[in-house]
């Protein structure tokens, strides 16, 4: 286990490692810098920038800096501010954090619970009726769902606010965020449901005497429950991190948004905050569940 | 002697919208305390859906039309669910064809044993954490499980498949059933381990008179374990008697046919190995006459027409359990 941990880390910190200098090089490739603007700057003010940002130096020596200064926990400031990098994700994350947090706990349950109920009345009229859920909410893009819901919740029922910055408005993005991540834990429960149910231990259950309903939530969950864990990897992420679009729609700010906004402005040290940042809580997501798959069925071998 | 379980005109059809297809004809037996019954025939003969049957553990849609299924003062078919699932486990149990697949391989050894005790209280009053787990080890240890203090905390994958039919034949046995469903308990295993199974299960029957359904194909398990046999085809029973009569005087045609099939082992005296020319019909092209007919070498056109009646060729030479066959040949001599 000890000897699989430091293995996975190895591992880790070299893919990270690729993924930063991929990421350096191919932000530097891409046309225009912070400082290009509608309104040219006079080159004296554009050379004095770049030499306070160290831009003047060519693109190697930048990155063997950044690199020596990431190692020693220095993200750098933003050019566009100069705030410490490390702050500002630090404060989208806070909200993201939340915001994704909510809604996978909201998909988790919701998607648990309807799986279940999917899977045991298989073919009946109740599972008829999820399933057509599922493949019409699967497809709903979450523009129109954020819209939905601010159109039923703040506008029709008048019960929240459209965004004041509390605990309860963290909900309703939280809300558009899970929709998808339900529909497709539902999915992945019904069938790895209906699989094991089908499993010759699952009548021994029943031979020893125990009801369908314990029968299905302590020895066919548990089977059923790997792929969810593997799907919960990835997901948790990608949905921590946030997204552009619920983060626009809702007005709250977060990772999404300082990502795609710090592409727009070239802020080359923010780039490379967000990518890394992402990439890292991807790895570290993926060992989690690894690690707790492990923990739930002991023939997975980690290797 | 007392009788546990007596299964009477029991019929249980594949429901479907256009028609149901019976799977069992009106299969009757039963079985005394203490006594090991028997059903033998060929795959798709419609054993294991017997013992599906009486465990209620029938797979969707089949289901059981008529007949009844008498268990202590209970007609198993109309009492409720609950009821069932006290008698499931409890009273009668189950140990299935399959040791590699009907464990929870997420779930220790330990845990699915411990689990019986936990779905009856009622059976294991005043238990307390330690007594379970060490009526569980004892349980295993009786089994012939080596060291079975550390294979309470294995998994099932951890476990040869012998050691994990001896798992399952120790949580059947956990609550001291009146009753233990075998089906072909012993197909999947090695013939050292068999025998090693059987005697498992012979002692259990000798110490707390239990009494046993076992099911299987193989003949030379049957004669070394039971005290009587019916030998089923086709979803009916065509013959059935004690052991011995059984073998020393087989009536049915089919019965014959298959009491041939068994290999010689002598030395010298190797003979080809014999088959029955055809298979056992599926469930719905069974017409109403005798179901071995278009198989059987000495038919008759009234054979291929009507089901024979069942007729007592002669009491028991052993116990009470009656020779009876049901084939024309033995209806027109009498």
């Amino acid at each position: 286990m000890l000897q699989y941990t430091m293995k996975r880390l190895f591992i880790s910190l070299l893919t990270l490692f690729f993924i930063a200098t991929a990421t350096f090089f191919l932000m530097n490739l891409v046309p225009g810098g912070p400082f290009t603007d509608e309104k040219e700057l006079p080159d004296q003010i554009q050379d004095s920038l770049n030499e306070k940002y160290g831009l003047d130096k060519p693109v190697h020596i930048r990155f063997i800096k950044y690199i020596a200064n990431l190692l020693k926990g220095d993200m750098g400031v933003s050019v566009r501010n100069g705030r410490n990098i490390s702050d500002i994700l630090w404060n989208g994350f806070k909200t993201s954090c939340i915001i994704g947090a909510i809604a996978i706990l909201i998909a988790l349950a919701s998607g648990l619970f309807w799986g279940c109920i999917s899977a045991i009345n298989k073919d009946k009229p109740a599972d008829k009726i999820i399933v057509f859920f599922i493949s019409i909410v699967v497809s709903l893009p979450n523009f129109l769902t954020g819209m939905l819901i601010l159109y039923v919740f703040c506008i029709k029922l008048e019960i929240l606010n459209v965004w004041q910055a509390n605990t309860i408005n963290y909900f309703l993005p939280a809300l558009c965020l899970s929709i998808y991540p339900s529909a497709y834990i539902t999915k992945l429960t019904r069938s790895g449901l209906i699989d094991v149910l089908n499993k010759d231990y699952m009548r021994t259950i029943k031979a020893k005497g125990a009801g369908k309903l314990y029968a299905v939530m302590v020895h066919g969950l548990k089977n059923a429950i790997i792929p969810v864990i593997s799907y919960l990897g990835p997901l948790s992420a990608n949905v921590l991190t946030g997204s552009i679009v619920v983060e626009s729609i809702f007005s709250t700010g977060g990772m999404g948004t300082l990502f795609v906004s710090s592409i727009n402005t070239r802020d080359y040290p923010l780039i490379m905050g967000t990518t890394l940042f992402f990439a890292f809580l991807i790895i570290m997501m993926n060992f989690i569940c690894d690690i707790i798959c492990k923990f739930i069925d002991p023939r997975i071998k980690l290797t | 002697m007392e009788t546990v379980l007596d299964v009477k005109n029991l019929c249980v059809s594949r429901l479907s919208k256009v028609e149901n297809i019976p799977i069992l004809r009106d299969i009757s037996f039963s079985i005394k305390k203490g006594s090991i019954l028997g059903l033998c025939g060929e795959s798709g003969s419609g054993k294991s859906m017997c013992a599906y049957s009486i465990m209620r553990l029938l797979p969707h849609k089949i289901k059981a039309t008529s007949g009844s299924i008498l268990y202590g003062g209970f007609d198993l078919q109309n009492i409720s669910e609950t009821k069932m699932q006290y008698f499931r486990g409890n009273k009668i149990s189950m140990v299935f064809q399959d040791p590699m697949t009907s464990l929870n391989p997420l779930l220790t050894i330990g845990y699915q044993l411990l689990e019986v005790i936990r779905l009856h209280p009622g059976k294991f009053l005043n238990f307390s954490r330690e007594n379970s787990k060490t009526h569980a080890i004892q349980m295993l240890e009786l089994c012939g499980i080596s060291d079975p203090g550390r294979r309470m905390k294995q998994y099932p994958h951890e476990l040869s498949g012998g050691m994990r039919q001896r798992v399952m034949i120790a949580m059947a046995l956990m609550t001291n059933p009146d009753l233990l469903i075998a089906d072909e308990p012993t197909t999947a295993l090695d013939a050292t381990i068999q025998v090693q199974i059987l005697d498992i299960i012979k002692q259990f029957r000798k110490q707390y008179g239990m009494s046993v359904l076992f099911i299987s194909h193989d003949l030379g398990v049957l004669s070394h374990i039971c005290d009587e046999i019916c030998v089923m085809y086709a979803g009916r029973i065509c013959e059935s008697g004690a052991t011995h009569d059984i073998f020393a005087n087989p009536c049915h045609c089919y019965t014959k046919a298959f009491l041939r099939t068994i290999p010689s082992f002598i030395p010298g005296k190797r003979k080809p190995l014999l088959a029955i020319p055809g298979s056992v019909p599926m469930p719905g092209s069974i017409t109403d006459g005798c179901p071995y007919a278009p198989r059987c070498e000495e038919r008759t056109d009234l054979c291929c027409k009507v089901f024979p009646h069942y007729i007592k060729i002669s009491n028991s030479s052993v116990n009470a359990f009656d020779h009876t066959v049901a084939c024309h040949r033995f209806n027109q001599k009498i």
